[in-house]
């Protein structure tokens, strides 16, 4: 069997949630994007945006790799969550939550 | 085939921290589309969220013609509604995730009702505040 690739997607459900990992990753660049221009602030608005663009890129190649990780987990059985990317983009939205609040409080 | 390592577990998987170890011991591993589906739905609400605290954003910015008070309790309730969904749904997630692995029935949440009665009191909020102006 070595040299075959197999789909190994049924139903292209990796395919698929890679996707709409794409498009969250997305839209949390582009609320940060907004936060950053509205901000009155230009310290804060310039680090929103690293935060952000850097929070961002880390999820991107996590994603690329996650979706490869898994491909080779539906073969081998093995679990597919992602437990620690799913932690990880929570505490960013509440994040932006909170940063969005204060901003506008002050 | 992944090489085994002594564990019993392929190498490269024995390198990375098991952050999910609570919930990887738990029960037995569901049939993976159920999990792809529990985290699009994760993913769903997250956006959700997203768009709700766009939006106390964009009221906060832009809707300069109400009075002060309504315009940050407008923009303030749509945001800590998007913070508060936000950190729910990791626990839909979690307890979704653990309840597929035990075969048991998955738990009722509180984000939908949340979400329903949490828009329909920034349209009473509205409201308020377009009679209020007049």
């Amino acid at each position: 069997m070595t040299g075959v690739s197999t789909p190994g997607d049924p139903g292209l459900q990796n395919e698929r949630t890679t996707l709409a990992w794409s498009r969250t990753t997305l839209s949390i660049v582009g609320l940060g994007a907004l936060a950053a221009k509205e901000s009155d602030s230009v310290v804060l608005g310039g680090t929103l945006l690293l935060v952000v663009g850097v929070a961002t890129l880390a999820i991107a190649d996590q994603t690329n790799r996650r979706h490869r990780r898994r491909n080779l987990r539906l073969r081998t059985g093995e679990s597919v969550d992602a437990f620690a990317e799913i932690a990880i983009t929570t505490a960013i939205v509440v994040l932006l939550a909170t940063v969005g609040l204060v901003a506008g409080v002050t | 085939m992944p090489e085994v390592g002594a564990s019993g577990r392929p190498r490269w998987r024995r390198r990375r921290l098991d952050w999910a170890r609570p919930l990887r011991e738990e029960g037995q591993e569901p049939d993976p589309r159920f999990s792809f589906a529990n985290e699009r739905t994760f993913l769903a609400w997250i956006r959700t969220s997203l768009a709700l605290i766009a939006l106390g954003l964009g009221i906060d910015s832009f809707a300069t013609d109400i009075p002060s008070w309504s315009r940050r309790s407008l923009a303030g309730l749509v945001t800590v509604l998007g913070g508060i969904l936000a950190a729910l749904s990791f626990g839909r997630w979690f307890r979704a995730e653990l309840a597929m692995r035990r075969s048991s029935p998955l738990p009722l949440n509180l984000l939908a009702p949340l979400l329903a009665y949490g828009l329909a009191l920034m349209a009473g909020l509205v409201l308020v505040i377009v009679v209020a102006s007049q």
